[in-house]
């Protein structure tokens, strides 16, 4: 194993984004800070290489997929507990509010119910707020395969909502 | 730029340094994205006590740094308090008003304590080093290597008393544990941080705290 010596640099770099991620996910608390340190460990472990070569967008993307993953994991431990009230602001301009946190919800109800690359999509494209290009670039797959993963969501989001309203 | 940015956009700007250009120019003009980047900024400066995961599977250091360091390795951010005077008299923490300080918390089986400068770290054992920079501006972790000083972790000091965004474990291998935190008032080259650390520098430029932990072999 190539000793990843970049790696301080590389944490000092992204784990405030990374931190901000799982923030959004998670809500400000440890949970979230803890999966934000095991992406890290990951990374150090198994992630792209850290030599100056490898473009931040892919790193980028590699945590983002890495974290999300991991609080997906979270996520299915403890859906019953409220995420509702959980502030997850600030935004960039991209991301609205009231979606993220509807996203949030609609995740946190299916994250059992669904396949996993439905719940990463809806994740990147509707908490994140990632384009579906960027969606794709994450999870390394078309942009047509995107919007099918996010169709099917909303399609089991609009299940869902009729079998609470029944 | 006039169309709206992803947060996935902001963030690899924010890691690329935020350099000049039409992102940067979007976030002076959008308030939301202004204060989407002024929280990574805060998050990235607020030396960021994360807590620990479980450890890594790779626990050496000799895989993280080279292969003649034993006994650290990178993991999770968790931390204990120890004395900032090197040597092996190193007894519990005392701080004086104004001086530089590093304190090392032990992590073991979900009990965090206060390192006592003498007991022996186990395996497993989970290390985080909190600083006091005291004005000082860079902090970093340095261990003796074949191939000379490598850093541990190295970044800008904290602007309050904080523990540094990493976290050793301590691996099986025989030996002690030994490390310098070297705080500076900018980053210095790896040669003189290894002058620094052999010369165990303190004064108004530079504090040098050099640790060497006792470890019980494994089990």
């Amino acid at each position: 194993m190539t000793p990843p010596s970049d790696f301080p640099q590389a944490y000092g770099r992204f784990l405030a984004p990374i931190r901000a991620k799982c923030r959004r996910l998670l809500g400000r608390t440890a949970a979230a800070d803890d999966v934000a340190q095991e992406a890290f460990v990951r990374l150090w472990q198994s992630g792209p290489r850290l030599d100056g070569k490898t473009e931040t967008r892919t790193i980028m993307a590699w945590l983002y997929l890495t974290s999300t993953r991991l609080a997906m994991d979270v996520l299915r431990e403890r859906r019953h507990t409220a995420l509702e009230s959980v502030d997850v602001e600030p935004l960039s301009c991209g991301s609205s509010p009231d979606d993220v946190i509807a996203a949030r919800k609609a995740v946190l109800a299916l994250c059992t119910r669904v396949p996993s690359d439905e719940i990463e999509a809806a994740l990147l494209a509707r908490v994140d707020g990632l384009s579906q290009a960027d969606v794709a670039r994450v999870l390394a797959v078309s942009e047509r395969t995107v919007r099918r993963l996010l169709e099917r969501f909303d399609e089991h989001t609009a299940e869902l909502k009729k079998e609470l309203a029944s | 730029m006039n169309q709206h940015l992803s947060t996935f956009e902001l963030d690899v700007w924010f890691a690329d340094g935020k350099p000049a250009g039409d992102v940067a120019q979007h976030v002076t003009s959008c308030e939301r994205c202004f204060a989407y980047v002024d929280e990574l900024d805060a998050l990235a400066g607020d030396g960021v006590a994360l807590r620990a995961p479980p450890p890594p599977r790779v626990s050496s250091l000799r895989r993280f740094v080279a292969p003649t360091v034993t006994g650290l390795a990178l993991a999770a951010g968790i931390a204990l308090f120890v004395g900032t005077r090197s040597g092996a008299d190193e007894t519990e923490y005392v701080g004086t008003k104004g001086t530089p300080a590093v304190q090392i918390l032990v992590r073991r089986d979900g009990t965090t304590r206060i390192w006592d400068g003498r007991s022996p770290v186990h395996p497993g054992d989970a290390i985080a080093l909190h600083v006091v920079c005291e004005g000082l501006g860079w902090a970093a972790v340095a261990a003796e290597t074949a191939a000379g000083m490598a850093r541990l972790s190295d970044g800008p000091c904290p602007s309050v008393a904080s523990t540094l965004p990493f976290t050793l474990v301590v691996d099986g291998e025989p030996g002690r544990e030994r490390f310098s935190v070297v705080l500076t008032k900018s980053r210095v080259t790896d040669a003189r941080l290894g002058e620094l650390v052999q010369q165990k520098t303190r004064d108004r430029e530079v504090w040098v705290s050099s640790f060497e932990l006792p470890k019980e072999a494994r089990r």
